[in-house]
């Protein structure tokens, strides 16, 4: 039997290929997911389905690949959580719903991927969303994934009180941070309509799992992809401990930054001096395979609370957010502030999702100038690829996360906080001595704000580096796509969720138009 | 997109059959089921998992029943037909007796012209389907996939214990092993139930396959028919989630059980021409044995107060099921009768049911209309044969007899059923039968096997529908007549024979 289509991962991307792909009953898709399914809300565990916990909360779930990464030499070695279950990434993250700033796109339509500037991307936007505050030429609102925003009565002591800091400090008032042309200081827009993380799973699968000619199944781990010259033909995907080969007419993966080039390199596409130091016979050699990986890097600026503050777990954590242009940065809004307002220690570091420390801001560069790398650690599929995240390699990287250190510090002082904030935890008084302290401090205490992307980036064939084009297909091999975040060119100005989702709509829309 | 098979229903043949076809990676097999499924013992509901009830308690409540009714006699009630809507179909529902058809069933259905069914021909079948806890020997088998065990005498209730010992006063056989070939008399009946677990062949079978990439599981489908090219089957349409589906496929095997199948088949066009017409279906082909030769076990349940001190059996006991076959006084079919007792907890009556193990008469099931929604009508007509209704009468009063006697002195309190009026005379017990006779849930042979020069025969040997091709029927409708025995084993067995003839191209 053959599949018209197999899509390779049940994420943020893949979910909405397989669903729009099977919109017309005469393709048939086979969409894998490597970790489980669960059918409807009802059955959805608890910390899958309520959203008010972020990231780290999910750090050592069981619907998460549990990866490990290198942020720098100095710091210790990093969580790196990647959703392991239908929804993918989408079904444990942070939710939240923010598109990348219009010049990310555009930035990606000028180095050769004119089909993705912000003008074109919109109605994609636009498709996969219902924003239940904002309904207009920039808004969707009859799209599978639900938004809102946190209304002023919903908003914490400690969110009204970053957002008065941040006015003060003379950013401008943001109510809308998907608007185009915002900036400033805000209410996020998330994806948790009454507290539920309206995944991938909840938005599309649901629209689509009845479908005779969508065949889902979870539980199944991909080995590899098989070629007969230099077209795809089939998939071999481990399930119940057994290996199976399952052929289609097109290959689509999904698997995400992390997932998507390992896979590649597991079949033969990467770069060919590493295949061959890991023992993988070579079918194309693609050196920008697993190259290019960015992320946002993280700090967290925190302090402890009065004991008259309180510190609920069941509320939400995550209402505001700033979005700044670092001083002498032409990157508009390349930087992020969240305020967190339940911390928590790192679960690496013994930390509980339960317990707080206090309050913090998460300090996050959301246009890097470094960059890192994904390596196979061996041919087994079953081994973790090695991530690299190199954070701070380049100084300028190093003083828009300095400077914003310093800005998080000193909004903190404002007089907004008289009744929440005791004293400042981190970074403590003699980081902030130097530059030279605080980079140390940086370095030691960066992490990943778990936008891993673009290590599998689209561009025009004649850069030697883009491994696919812009419809998604691998450069050299016919039957193959990528479509996640692995094939954004330059990481987005914002969390990834949405664009990863836009993507995923674009290329399915793409496909469907035999593009 | 097209499937090397489609087999419509989940149940004890098509379950089986799924996973067996699935074992070659170079099929690929779509399993229709029009309930749900649970892919594991936790995620299953507690009154599927556990085989504490019986028949006639999943007759109402159960959610995983497709709760047709039917006409049993002219006088009777309308009658609850259970029928499992879940994967693993009426075994993930039933009783769990696990009891083989005996040779001689298999020696009728050879001289009705099937002589690829003789019971040396199936019993490798019997063995490979099941791991026997208690025998293994020749006739057992050791590592099949539904697991079974009965219950040792010494831990027999007092219930099942005076039922016992009366039997064997009486002077039938002591009976170990019911699935012996030459078993006749009172035993424990085997049960596929181990710790309690109702082994169906959705826990037995799909836990193996269902892994396979090479197998589709599709729960909350309902077919609505069979696609024909000319008279060749091409697929199926199918419903799931409101919306309407065609798949296609290069054989599609109807294993939806005996109601199921032939109301498919007569949807689809393959049934009696006049019936068809009657309710404005196409023809494809005129098969007129489509719904008749309707079978069943007819039972009647006669009871008694349990004495006030006699315990009700504890929950994770279970019903124990000690049962009796017999061959009825005057009768040349051997083992025609069942007599099972049980403990009735909500109202503590002993009910000893006997049923006619091979009756003689026969049903009819019919079209009610081209709605797929609207159940076929189902007539069992029971006991229209004079020896059925003798035979009957007779396994009555033996039960009498059998409740008299010392072993039940301290167990068994005043007669509820039948009244003294009923048993006053042939005609009066005749009439109690009538009212009273009900399904033991084998309903079979509802598009029966057999050779060409039977008209009335729906399917060859293999399963395959005469007339047209590329669609086999495989379940309890193929039967050429019902089994002395409860039909859940010969079922699976059916099923995994005739897997092994799809393997080899029959």
């Amino acid at each position: 039997m053959k599949y018209d289509y197999i899509v390779i991962g049940a994420g943020s991307a893949g979910a909405i290929i397989a669903t729009r792909l099977t919109e017309n009953p005469s393709k048939s898709v086979l969409l894998l997911e490597a970790g489980p399914d669960y059918a409807d809300l009802e059955s959805l565990p608890d910390e899958v389905r309520y959203g008010n916990a972020i990231a780290t909360s999910i750090m050592t779930s069981d619907h998460n690949w549990q990866f490990t990464g290198r942020a720098t030499d100095e710091a210790e070695p990093m969580l790196v959580p990647r959703g392991k279950i239908t929804g993918g990434s989408s079904a444990i993250n942070a939710q939240i719903f923010l598109r990348g700033d219009p010049g990310d796109y555009d930035n990606w339509a000028e180095w050769g991927n004119d089909r993705w500037s912000f003008e074109k991307s919109l109605p994609f936007f636009r498709k996969l969303e219902t924003d239940t505050n904002y309904s207009d030429d920039f808004h969707g609102t009859d799209g599978p994934i639900i938004a809102h925003r946190f209304q002023p009565d919903a908003w914490l002591d400690s969110s009204k009180a970053f957002y008065q800091a941040c006015l003060d400090y003379g950013f401008q008032d943001t109510p809308d941070h998907n608007n185009p042309d915002s900036t400033g200081v805000g209410p996020l827009p998330l994806n948790n309509p009454n507290g539920i993380r309206w995944s991938t799973n909840l938005g599309y699968l649901s629209l689509s799992r009845h479908r005779l000619n969508l065949t889902m199944r979870p539980d199944c781990v991909v080995h590899r992809i098989e070629f007969d010259g230099n077209r795809a033909t089939s998939v071999v995907v481990e399930s119940g401990g057994e290996v199976f080969t399952v052929e289609a007419k097109e290959i689509i993966l999904s698997a995400g930054a992390v997932g998507s080039p390992q896979i590649l390199m597991l079949s033969g596409v990467g770069p060919a001096d590493h295949l061959n130091e890991v023992g993988i016979p070579v079918v194309k050699n693609a050196p920008g395979v697993g190259q290019n990986l960015r992320d946002h890097p993280l700090a967290y600026i925190s302090w402890k609370t009065k004991p008259a503050h309180e510190l609920d777990p069941n509320d939400p954590r995550l209402q505001f957010a700033l979005r700044y242009t670092a001083e002498g940065s032409e990157f508009k809004n390349d930087m992020i502030v969240y305020m967190n307002t339940f911390a928590t220690e790192r679960v690496n570091r013994g930390g509980n999702r339960m317990d707080p420390t206090g309050i913090r801001m998460i300090l996050g560069l959301d246009l890097e100038v470094g960059s890192g790398e994904l390596k196979l650690a061996s041919s087994d599929p079953h081994a973790e690829p090695i991530l690299d995240y190199n954070y701070f390699e380049e100084e300028f990287d190093l003083s828009r996360m300095r400077d914003g250190v310093r800005m998080c510090v000193t909004l903190g002082e404002n007089e907004s906080w008289n009744d929440i904030i005791e004293s400042r935890i981190d970074p403590p008084d003699d980081a902030l001595e130097s530059d030279d302290a605080l980079t140390d401090w940086l370095k030691r205490e960066v992490t990943t704000g778990h936008h891993i992307s673009c290590t599998a980036k689209m561009g025009p064939a004649t850069d030697p580096m883009a491994v696919v084009s812009q419809t998604g297909k691998v450069h050299g091999l016919e039957g193959l796509r990528v479509a996640d975040a692995s094939i954004m060119p330059d990481c987005v100005r914002s969390n990834i969720n949405v664009t990863v989702m836009m993507i995923g709509e674009r290329i399915a829309d793409m496909i469907i138009h035999g593009e | 997109m097209k499937y090397t098979h489609i087999v419509v229903g989940a149940g004890s043949a098509g379950a089986a059959l799924a996973t067996r076809l699935s074992e070659d990676p170079e099929r690929s097999v779509l399993l229709l089921e029009a309930g749900p499924d649970y892919p594991d013992l936790e995620t299953m509901p507690v009154d599927l998992k556990f085989g504490w009830g019986t028949g006639a308690d999943f007759v109402v409540e159960d959610e995983h029943n497709w709760k047709y009714t039917a006409k049993s006699t002219a006088k009777g009630p309308t009658m609850d037909v259970p029928r499992g809507k879940v994967t693993g179909g009426t075994s993930a529902i039933n009783g769990q007796v696990f009891l083989r058809a005996i040779p001689e069933d298999f020696e009728y259905w050879v001289s009705m012209g099937n002589d690829e069914w003789s019971y040396e021909q199936v019993l490798p079948y019997y063995r490979k389907l099941e791991t026997d806890t208690d025998f293994s020997d020749d006739f057992h088998g050791t590592e099949g996939p539904i697991i079974v065990r009965r219950h040792p005498l010494d831990e027999l209730q007092p219930d099942q214990a005076a039922f016992y010992n009366a039997c064997v006063a009486a002077g039938y056989a002591e009976n170990p092993d019911h699935n012996h070939p030459d078993a006749t008399g009172v035993g424990p009946y085997p049960l596929n139930n181990p710790e309690g677990i109702r082994w169906s062949t959705a826990v037995g079978f799909l836990s193996m396959a269902r892994h396979r990439i090479n197998l589709t599981i599709r729960p909350n489908c309902t077919t609505r028919r069979v696609l024909f090219d000319d008279t060749r089957a091409t697929g199926v349409e199918v419903e799931s989630g409101g919306e309407s589906f065609v798949v296609n496929g290069d054989e599609i095997i109807l294993s939806a059980g005996p109601i199921g199948s032939p109301h498919l088949l007569m949807l689809s066009g393959i049934g009696p021409a006049d019936q068809l017409a009657e309710h404005g279906i196409s023809l494809v082909k005129d098969v007129p044995g489509v719904g008749q030769n309707l079978r069943d076990h007819p039972t009647v349940h006669v009871s008694w107060r349990a004495q006030p001190d006699v315990p009700a059996p504890p929950q994770e006991v279970g019903p124990q099921k000690v049962a009796l076959r017999y061959t009825a006084p005057g009768s040349d079919i051997k083992n025609d009768m069942i007599k099972v007792m049980r403990f009735r907890k909500i109202d503590r009556l002993l009910v000893m049911s006997v049923g006619l193990y091979l009756a003689l008469g026969k049903g009819e099931l019919k079209l009610q209309s081209p709605d797929p929604d609207v159940q076929p009508s189902l007539d069992y007509n029971y006991l229209q044969e004079a020896e059925d209704r003798r035979r009957l009468r007779e396994g009555v009063r033996l039960c009498l007899e059998l409740v008299d006697m010392k072993e039940f002195e301290k167990v068994v309190g005043e007669r509820v059923n039948p009244d003294d009026a009923a048993l006053a005379s042939d005609n009066a017990l005749d009439e109690w039968l009538m009212r009273s006779v009900s399904t033991m849930h084998h309903i079979s042979c509802t598009a029966k096997m057999g050779p060409d020069s039977d008209p009335m025969a729906v399917v060859d040997q293999h399963g395959r529908v005469k007339g047209v091709q590329s669609l086999r029927v495989v379940d309890g409708s193929i039967m050429p007549d019902c089994t002395r025995a409860n039909t859940n084993v010969p079922i699976m067995m059916m099923a995994e024979r005739i897997a092994d003839f799809i393997k080899a191209g029959e």
